[in-house]
């Protein structure tokens, strides 16, 4: 083994939310974490499926962890674990554990890899939080996905058409075209195809939700109704964006559909 | 492709952990090895796919259209324990502390990996709790973040159905796979469950 300079760079430390992880050979794991300094980033934990591994309850999902990783050739290795904050009622709740899921899913979807993001990270944390302890986790989903693609840069377009440039008139019924970018104006609204009418009630939400913190947010009477209305749009949306339909969502409806509330 | 050499090599190949490498090594090691050495493992491989399916009452694998457990009539009819894998009967079995029978849900409920209770046997298991003299379900999924909401999916869907539920007691540490714990833990946290609400 021969000295220089790499070598103090073949461990390093590392704090990051667990959002993702696939099973590998017999007993190890590649996990994806979201992190503060590197976006997200995918890690080998070896031999964490076993029973008696000390790692394995640290990266478990929604866990905030801090890691020792040791460079590998082809993945970093992680060779410590610790839990920072872990999320009990999440683990409890089938609820707050599927609303997890879906913010974990478009984190995994949108999180730029191995490129700074503090502010998507403190959000994913922040919104992590409030599935947690809300009673309305409609509300937090909502809120979440509105500021996830404000920072990732995905933010639809709720004031000035796209097509023409007119500004969006918040009385009246628009056009939510998600392959424009957002909204869109009635003139232009009808002759999109794919394109469907937007009521004011809805647009005015997502105006809302888009630049309010949470805690703003929260003390809003919100109709679940609106809130699942506004649901569909969004969902269109996200569809466009990531090109594919999102799977805990899929979860959640059938939840909704066997058990009523969700 | 008509190279029994190259077949073989590249049949090894698929399996996990095997590389190119190591698929030539074995190839060649059968060639030069005596005849039985490869005859029998493919008679084995012959008999594990022909002969071995998944039972047809709680789908552990079985080699008749019951495994082994459900054809014996000295296990306890009344209790089911709920598990992820047929590996998972074979660490349960092995601390010899459960004399009820399994159902083998193949899998845990995972959005992320888009597995659904729809791909899962979890509308076998409501049926066999309607149909069959059922006291008590010992959740019995694995203590990770899928394992609990696999567990807490079921719980909810048989809460209606008036039967016993109950989840493996918190001796088990938490994220990994049961089929990998020792004995004695597994003894005891069979031994510890608690009913979930
Ligand atoms: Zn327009
Ligand atoms: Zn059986």
């Amino acid at each position: 083994m021969t000295g220089g300079p790499e070598r103090r760079y073949r461990s390093y430390r590392l704090t990051g939310l667990v959002i993702h992880h696939r099973d590998m050979g017999e007993a190890d794991r590649i996990v994806s974490l979201l992190t503060p300094d590197r976006g997200r980033i995918d890690l080998l934990a070896k031999g964490v499926r076993k029973i008696t591994s000390r790692k394995a309850g640290h990266l478990d999902v929604f866990t905030y962890v801090r890691l020792q990783v040791a460079k590998g050739r082809t993945w970093d290795i992680i060779t410590q674990a610790e839990a920072i904050r872990t999320f009990p009622r999440i683990r409890s709740s089938l609820p707050r554990t599927a609303h997890a899921y879906y913010i974990a899913e478009l984190l995994y979807a949108l999180a730029p890899e191995e490129q700074e993001d503090r502010e998507l990270f403190d959000l994913a944390l922040e919104a992590l939080g409030y599935v947690e302890t809300a009673t309305n986790l409609l509300v937090v989903s909502r809120w979440f996905e509105a500021h996830l693609l404000r920072v990732t840069g995905f933010q639809p377009q709720l004031y000035v058409c796209p097509l023409c440039g007119a500004p969006l008139n918040v009385e009246q019924v628009n056009y939510w075209v998600p392959q424009a970018g957002g909204a869109v104006c009635p003139t232009c609204g009808v002759a999109q195809k794919g394109g469907r009418p937007l009521p004011a009630r809805v647009l005015k939400l997502m105006r809302f939700l888009h630049t309010r913190p949470y805690t703003h947010v929260r003390e809003l009477p919100l109709r679940t109704d609106v809130l699942l209305e506004l649901e569909g749009y969004m969902q269109a949306y996200l569809r466009h964006v990531l090109e594919r339909d999102i799977r805990a969502l899929k979860f959640l409806h059938r939840l909704r559909q066997e058990f009523r509330r969700t | 492709m008509s190279d029994p050499i190259e077949r073989t090599i590249e049949a090894f190949s698929r399996l996990p952990g095997i590389g190119p490498k190591t698929a030539a090594r074995l190839t060649y090691f059968l060639l030069r090895a005596p005849n039985d050495v490869a005859l029998d493992l493919a008679d084995a491989l012959k008999a594990l796919k022909e002969e071995i399916h998944y039972c047809r009452r709680c789908f552990n694998v079985a080699q008749g259209e019951l495994c082994s457990i459900c054809a014996d009539p000295g296990r306890d009819q009344h209790t089911i324990c709920v598990v992820e894998e047929p590996l998972d009967i074979v660490a349960i079995e092995r601390t010899g502390a459960y004399r009820g029978l399994y159902h083998v849900l193949h899998g845990a409920i995972n959005p992320l990996a888009n597995v659904g209770p729809e791909d899962l046997r979890i509308n076998e298991l409501v049926e066999r709790v309607q149909k069959e003299e059922v006291r008590e379900v010992i959740l019995a999924t694995n203590p990770n973040m899928e394992g609990e909401a696999t567990a807490m999916y079921i719980a909810r869907l048989l809460e209606p159905l008036g039967v016993r539920i109950t989840r493996l007691a918190h001796g088990l540490p938490i994220g990994g796979d049961l089929e990998y714990a020792d004995q004695q833990t597994l003894a005891q946290a069979l031994e510890g469950r608690r009913p979930i609400s």
